[in-house]
């Protein structure tokens, strides 16, 4: 398959240089902060070439695409540790930190609330759904999966631990990556350092719907496919599953490329084409179908984030191609026809079947 | 002139023999027949084969002197390291501008505050449980030939446990040696405080006593570190994260050299002392021992945390589709 002139890829590093990457084998621009640190957190901003880049260092950066520039810096932020998520809501820009505190940034003012965490308690992933603005999902480290209305404040969904072993233990979940479900806005999926995939359903119970259990892998991210009800899971050792969520949850295939721990995953909504970083200072796109690694980039750095963005075909262009083939013969027949009534239509049909073959030798002729 | 025509003679010679192997003109090669098999005497025959062989090598060796007099370039020999398949993170020049990425990510990794010279590092080196004389006296030989080190017994503690304590008492690395029948098998590196770890095979450990030296040889001076053929950006992350152990600036009146030179992926290390001859062109050197051969298996973003630890790069579980062509390299 052929990705050439179909995406343009942003790419955060560990040293926080943000790369861009338009149609493969194309020269990678980059662009480098005055404050480096990991990129953490980068997602689409409020219009469309706006990126959003949270930092390790307690620090947000809103930068342009289309300028290349970083436009605006978010500093002293309420709460401590990294910046786990970031994600647009209307005007305003939610941050998340991993003390578990939750800023709603505005350009006038700004709003925060806490998630109330356990001591040893972290915040780890965010999820912010395009389809249901207002509602975010957390989780990490002793910190089940929880949904938020950011307006409210309050805890709309939280998840029930998964309860007990055979021991009598309590079976730990530290979330990951979270990723909604297109199809329905109901259902999250979360991927967890002890190696479950878990799917939640609001409307039916507390507890997930689907577990999918793999005992040697521990997830680092996970991306909903194009398919209905599938996902992409990456792993700390390098592999990247694709599983089935459907009851119940099974691994579809398995990509075994990769040298280093995945480090985030993006799928095109349409297409069977998946994009992801690795630890291994490799960009790479698969193809889910048949396995196909089909372009593979070497960005000098450590990658933690990607941003996928479909270019739009320039449209143009094909209209002009479109008239091209125009046969000027063939009108000028068309236009010297006489509009006929019912009663000639035999002889005229055959007229012009004969005229054509005249036209048709003489073509011929001519070439 | 005459002898530059006769030269000629020979050069066509033996061209001519080194082209006939399928023979065009119609004439008929013989099997190469020894000359001597039909001397029935053992000992004659063996002496003679042994004269014949002698002259050959002879010859062949005063040809070599010629073709080096005459300044003819010197031939590369087909290696499987020489023909190596290119890596496409080999790094030939830091400086270079299309470079800066790498550069910038020197300037600001782990290692950036050893290369800035701004600590000294400060060494634990430890082992498994239970270490037997060998690994013992290995890691005992290890902190003669790493300044400021110190050998501890690890006491039944973990290795996350370790780190912390090591953290709090400002040490910058650690050593852990692993041993397996007697002899010591694996080397975890952690750098500290935040990583990375790197987890090393170690074979062909040879112990000073084993290669006939004295531990008394080795000086208290600081060695230099010499690091060879690490030119990918895997090899030259493992080059920095070795170069770290080592305080930055050696003691020269010491003339003792450490060496990890990469070759086929497997690190060998040697240390020697060396000296110069009178007129100070030659230099000699003399191994002082131990020596170990290291293979990378993992290495591990952050301290160690193996079960939940992202990994930059492992081996484990893909050395099928990793090792494909014995002409391909990762350090």
């Amino acid at each position: 398959m052929d990705i050439s002139n179909k995406y343009c890829f942003y790419v955060g590093t560990a040293r926080g240089a943000l790369q861009c990457m338009c149609t493969p084998d194309e020269k990678v621009s980059y662009s480098i902060p005055e404050q480096q640190s990991e990129i953490t957190a980068l997602e689409w901003g409020r219009s469309e070439d706006e990126i959003i880049i949270g930092y390790k260092n307690e620090q947000v950066d809103l930068y342009n695409a289309v300028a290349n520039k970083y436009t605006k810096t978010i500093s002293k932020l309420e709460g401590e540790g990294p910046i786990v998520g970031v994600a647009p809501i209307n005007k305003s820009i939610i941050i998340a930190k991993q003390e578990g505190i939750i800023t709603i940034w505005n350009r006038k003012k700004s709003d925060y609330f806490s998630i109330n965490l356990e001591e040893n308690g972290t915040l780890d992933a965010l999820l912010c759904n395009k389809n249901r603005e207002n509602v975010v999902g957390t989780g990490g480290e002793c910190n089940d999966f929880k949904l938020w209305h950011v307006e409210t404040k309050q805890c709309i969904f939280k998840a029930k631990s998964l309860g007990h072993d055979e021991l009598n233990l309590p079976i730990p979940t530290s979330v990951r990556g979270i990723a909604s479900v297109p199809e329905n806005e109901k259902l999250n999926a979360c991927a967890t350092k002890e190696g479950h995939v878990l799917l939640y359903d609001e409307r039916a119970q507390r507890r997930p719907v689907v577990k999918f259990f793999e005992k040697k892998a521990s997830y680092t991210c996970i991306a909903s496919a194009f398919r209905e009800r599938q996902c992409l899971v990456g792993t700390t050792k390098g592999y990247m599953q694709l599983l089935d969520l459907r009851a119940p949850g099974k691994c579809l295939k398995t990509f075994t490329t990769f040298t280093g721990s995945i480090t985030s995953i993006v799928c095109d909504p349409v297409e069977p084409l998946v994009a992801t970083t690795s630890l291994d200072r490799f960009l790479r796109v698969h193809n889910l179908e048949n396995k196909d690694l089909v372009y593979k980039a070497f960005l000098k750095q450590n990658l933690t984030r990607i941003l996928m963005k479909p270019l739009v075909k320039e449209e143009p262009e094909t209209e002009e191609t479109a008239p091209q083939p125009v046969d000027e013969e063939y009108e000028e027949l068309f236009d010297n026809m006489e509009t006929v009534s019912d009663k000639q239509v035999s002889k005229q049909k055959r007229k012009s079947e004969s005229e054509k073959a005249v036209k048709k030798k003489k073509k011929i002729k001519a070439a | 002139m005459s002898s530059g025509e006769k030269h000629e003679v020979v050069d066509v010679k033996s061209t001519a023999n080194n082209e006939l192997k399928p023979s065009k003109s119609g004439g008929i090669l013989f099997p190469n027949e020894n000359k001597y098999s039909h001397i029935k005497n053992k000992l004659v025959r063996s002496q003679q084969y042994q004269k014949a062989k002698r002259e050959k090598k002879k010859a062949k060796k005063l040809a070599k002197k010629q073709q080096d007099n005459e300044g003819a370039s010197k031939k590369v020999p087909h290696t499987i390291e020489s023909l190596r398949i290119k890596d496409e993170t080999t790094v030939d020049d830091v400086n270079a501008e299309e470079n800066e990425l790498i550069r910038n990510d020197f300037d600001n990794d782990e290692f950036s505050e050893y290369y800035k010279q701004t600590y000294e590092p400060k060494v634990l080196i430890t082992y498994a449980d239970n270490p037997m004389r060998k690994t013992r006296i290995f890691g005992r030989e290890l902190t003669r030939i790493i300044p400021n080190s110190v050998s501890l017994y690890r006491n039944r503690s973990g290795v996350k446990k370790i780190v912390k304590s090591a953290i709090k008492k400002e040490f910058t690395d650690i050593l852990i040696i692993n041993e397996n029948k007697k002899e010591p098998d694996g080397l975890l590196v952690i750098h500290l405080p935040d990583g990375p770890t790197a987890h090393f095979k170690v074979s062909n450990v040879r112990i000073t006593t084993e290669l006939r030296k004295n531990h008394k040889d080795i000086t208290a001076h600081r060695p230099e570190v010499i690091l060879n053929n690490f030119t990918t950006r895997l090899g030259l992350t493992v080059g920095r994260m070795l170069g770290a152990l080592f305080h930055y600036s050696p003691e020269f009146v010491g003339q003792r050299a450490v060496t990890f030179h990469n070759q086929r992926d497997y690190i060998f290390f040697r240390h020697y002392r060396y000296g110069f001859d009178n007129d100070g062109k030659k230099a000699k050197l003399k191994e002082l021992g131990p020596r170990f051969t290291l293979k990378l298996r993992s290495l591990q973003k952050g301290t160690f945390d193996s079960k939940y630890g992202q990994f930059e790069w492992i081996i484990d579980g893909r050395r099928h589709t990793m090792e494909t062509s014995r002409r391909k390299f990762n350090l």
